[in-house]
């Protein structure tokens, strides 16, 4: 067992499948000479040398676009998006190309590649540096949706999407970075992309997440255990596909669901589970299902008071909890 | 248009709806069948008396409805026209609506508080989640009896596994092993109801007398198999109880009669009821107009209706207008019994297990070895007996006429002996 935080998990899963397939390569801006805006990628430039690790201009469109063609000849590209407020520009090349590759060409084609992307919030990063995007990739057939929250998951999970043959959309919280910490084993393992991870127990409230909010999930669960309310936090890992039997089952015990994330609330994560929810497993619900999400405006506000309004925290978990509860 | 439930049969002011062969949206044709209908202990089929499109089920199955009463909605062809007309005769210039609640000077969103609080309180139905509703059809729960601990008194699904465990271990602890709750099949609730009617409405007397059918017995044993093989069907004891029975009616026709509020009904005709048991209840088919009927034709009717019973094809003319009943209750081993009066009927007579006895009998010096004499005028002779029971409406007749109705019946039984004829 090592304790490490989940930068340096990504760190490592990158590192190892670079080391264990030749056609694995990184590209992405900033990630070579200078090893990546948060380091990921620290010391890969020495390692692997310039044909596997470039530095690319600054052109997501490019980036991704680059990523694509080398995955259609056998590559397995890593792409980073430096920050997941820029990743508009890839949606071509990305949803309107790489999703749609392998259907579209008869199974000829292929697009193994992971577009890893440091997103969300709290870290006082404004319009540009604070945005969650991964409702508009879940929405779209044709690519995974991998959001970890812990080191142990986060490494599991991109070695995984690494190996994995469709494009893989990979979203790294970057408050998480050097925030969370946690254990890994030290002998290899990848874990199973489109699986869910009962983190706590519970029998009175089924508790969905992801993300950085899974932590403050895992608080607000703790403080409520002794209010001898037993709250099951689910942490999805990943967006699409969504692990539909994992969280059905989870609300067949408890008849009661607050899904929670950090993204705004319309038409995102928490819509999706609660349309399943009340689809598959209606009988069994004993309260509306509940939501806690980002507040309906454009952007992350830049006024640190206004950002701590628009971040959901632990005492917000807490409360509509609590409310669930008592219902 | 509305479909009622129709009038099934005389007397019959209710029936239980079973199964319902179309679902809401279905198109059904005329005749066809729309629903099974639980009337008098046997089941119909009602077939639909128009053509159109099911829009409503109003009765439910397992729902006790009153004749006349409405059971289903269905939307003829003709109707889809009478309503296209009614939408272009709607009056296009309106009017003041009466309950409107005022508005600000905006015309927003700006009602009273009390309005809004009134309109949420008019809701007192309670409100069951999903989850609560299924746990409440699922064991069949009576939710007054269960108290809601959620948001305004709301019923949980905790609350309700609460109670179902609580009731669950009441009955383990009172019988040890356990104890499977269900609800009455429809035929068990009509004879559950009709039991309740008779025991509620009717001051029942009841008396029993033996009947010495040892000459009977000995007719029956030296015809039953000669007749079986000619008719193919047995000849049975209850044939000819069915036959003094009636021989005795006729002498005491009060015993054939009904009661409503003041007035008693003597009928003429005779339709006696024959209790049979079935897997599925107790059915009491009917013989049609005993009078005159001999012991093989009453043997007949008895063994095609008990056939009908067993095989599930009882029809609905077979169980209706009884005037009174007899029960063999000797065939399930009984030798007395006290039975209860049909609804609407004002005796019911039971023919009890047949057993030897020794008897005091008159000297008969003919039978000498069969008899064993203490004087010269009676002796004791081993002689077959029957006891005869019958509960009666003591509003309708009195002790008398009863027990002089039983005695009939008793010296009928007693007549039949080898020089009997059948037919």
């Amino acid at each position: 067992m090592q304790e490490i935080n989940l930068i340096e998990a990504v760190r490592q899963a990158m590192y190892e499948e670079m080391d264990r397939d030749q056609s694995v390569f990184i590209l992405g801006e900033d990630i070579g000479v200078r090893g990546g805006v948060f380091l990921a990628t620290d010391g890969f430039l020495e390692a692997f040398g310039a044909n596997r690790v470039i530095d690319t201009p600054i052109s997501e469109s490019a980036i991704a676009g680059v990523a694509l063609g080398a995955a259609t000849q056998g590559m397995r590209p890593i792409a980073e998006i430096e920050f997941a407020d820029f990743i508009w520009p890839v949606f071509n090349q990305i949803l309107g190309e790489a999703a749609r590759l392998r259907y579209g060409t008869e199974g000829k084609l292929q697009a193994p590649l992971v577009l890893r992307a440091p997103y969300g919030g709290g870290i006082r990063g404004g319009l540009y540096h604070s945005q969650s995007p991964e409702a508009y990739f879940a929405h779209t057939p044709g690519l995974k949706v991998v959001a970890p929250s812990t080191p142990f998951d986060a490494k599991g999970l991109l070695k995984a999407a690494i190996r994995d043959n469709d494009p893989v959309i990979f979203l790294e919280h970057k408050k998480t970075y050097r925030l969370v910490k946690g254990n890994i084993p030290e002998e290899e393992y990848t874990l199973p992309i489109g699986k869910a991870d009962v983190k706590i127990e519970g029998k009175d409230i089924s508790l969905i997440t992801y993300g950085l909010m899974l932590h403050h999930c895992v608080e607000a669960s703790r403080s409520l255990k002794q209010e001898n309310i037993e709250v099951e936090v689910i942490d999805l890992r990943t967006l699409r596909p969504i692990d539909q039997d994992t969280v059905m089952r989870s609300v067949m015990k408890t008849g009661k669901a607050l899904i929670v994330h950090e993204d705004t609330l319309a038409l995102g994560i928490g819509a999706e589970i609660s349309a399943i929810l009340s689809e598959h497993v209606f009988d069994s619900l004993d309260a509306p299902i509940k939501r806690l999400a980002g507040p309906e405006v454009p952007a992350m506000p830049f006024s640190p008071t206004l950002e701590d309004q628009f971040m959901v925290n632990t005492s917000d978990i807490v409360k509509a909890l609590q409310d669930l509860a008592s219902y | 248009m509305d479909i009622v439930l129709p009038q099934l049969g005389e007397s019959i002011t209710e029936a239980i709806i079973g199964k319902w062969m179309v679902a809401e949206g279905d198109d059904i044709e005329k005749y066809q069948s729309l629903v099974e209908v639980i009337t008098d202990k046997v089941n119909i089929d009602m077939p639909s008396p128009v053509s159109g499109r099911v829009t409503k089920i109003v009765a439910n199955e397992g729902e006790t409805v009153l004749v006349g009463a409405v059971i289903v909605s269905i939307e003829t062809s003709d109707q889809l026209d009478n309503e296209t007309r009614d939408i272009s005769e709607v009056d296009t210039i309106g009017g003041f609506v009466s309950d409107m609640p005022p508005v600000g000077p905006t015309g927003a969103a700006n009602v009273p508080q009390n309005v809004l609080q009134e309109n949420v309180h008019n809701k007192s139905e309670p409100k069951f989640s999903p989850a609560v509703k299924k746990l409440i059809e699922k064991h069949n729960i009576d939710v007054s009896v269960v108290e809601g601990t959620g948001k305004s008194g709301r019923i949980t699904r905790k609350d309700l596994e609460a109670f179902i465990n609580a009731h669950r271990n009441i009955s383990d602890n009172s019988v040890g092993l356990g104890s499977v709750r269900q609800s009455m099949s429809p035929i068990r609730k009509l004879i559950a109801n009709n039991m309740v009617q008779s025991a509620k409405e009717i001051p029942d007397a009841w008396l029993s007398i033996q009947a010495d059918v040892t000459n009977l017995v000995t007719l029956r044993e030296k015809k039953k198999k000669q007749f079986l093989e000619t008719n193919g069907f047995p000849i049975t004891f209850l044939a000819f109880a069915v036959l003094s029975a009636a021989k005795g009616i006729n002498e005491y026709p009060i015993v054939n009669s009904s009661i409503e509020k003041d007035e008693i009904t003597e009928h003429t005709e005779l339709n006696m009821g024959v209790a049979v048991a079935s897997s599925s209840g107790l059915m009491v088919p009917v013989i049609k107009n005993v009078y005159g009927m001999s012991v093989k034709s009453i043997a007949a009717e008895i063994y095609r209706l008990v056939g009908a019973v067993n095989s599930g094809d009882l029809s609905h003319s077979d169980v209706i207008s009884g005037t009174f009943t007899i029960n063999n209750t000797g065939a399930l081993g009984s030798n007395l019994s006290k039975p209860i009066i049909v609804p609407g009927q004002a005796a019911i007579l039971t023919t009890e297990k047949i057993f030897k006895m020794p008897m005091v009998v008159p000297l008969d010096s003919s039978r000498i070895g069969l008899q064993l004499s203490v004087n010269q005028q009676e002796a004791i002779e081993i002689r077959s007996i029957m006891n005869l029971s019958l509960s009666f409406d003591h509003r309708i007749m009195d002790g008398a006429d009863a027990s002089s109705f039983l005695h009939s019946v008793k010296k009928s039984m007693e007549s039949f002996d080898e020089d009997t004829t059948l037919e």
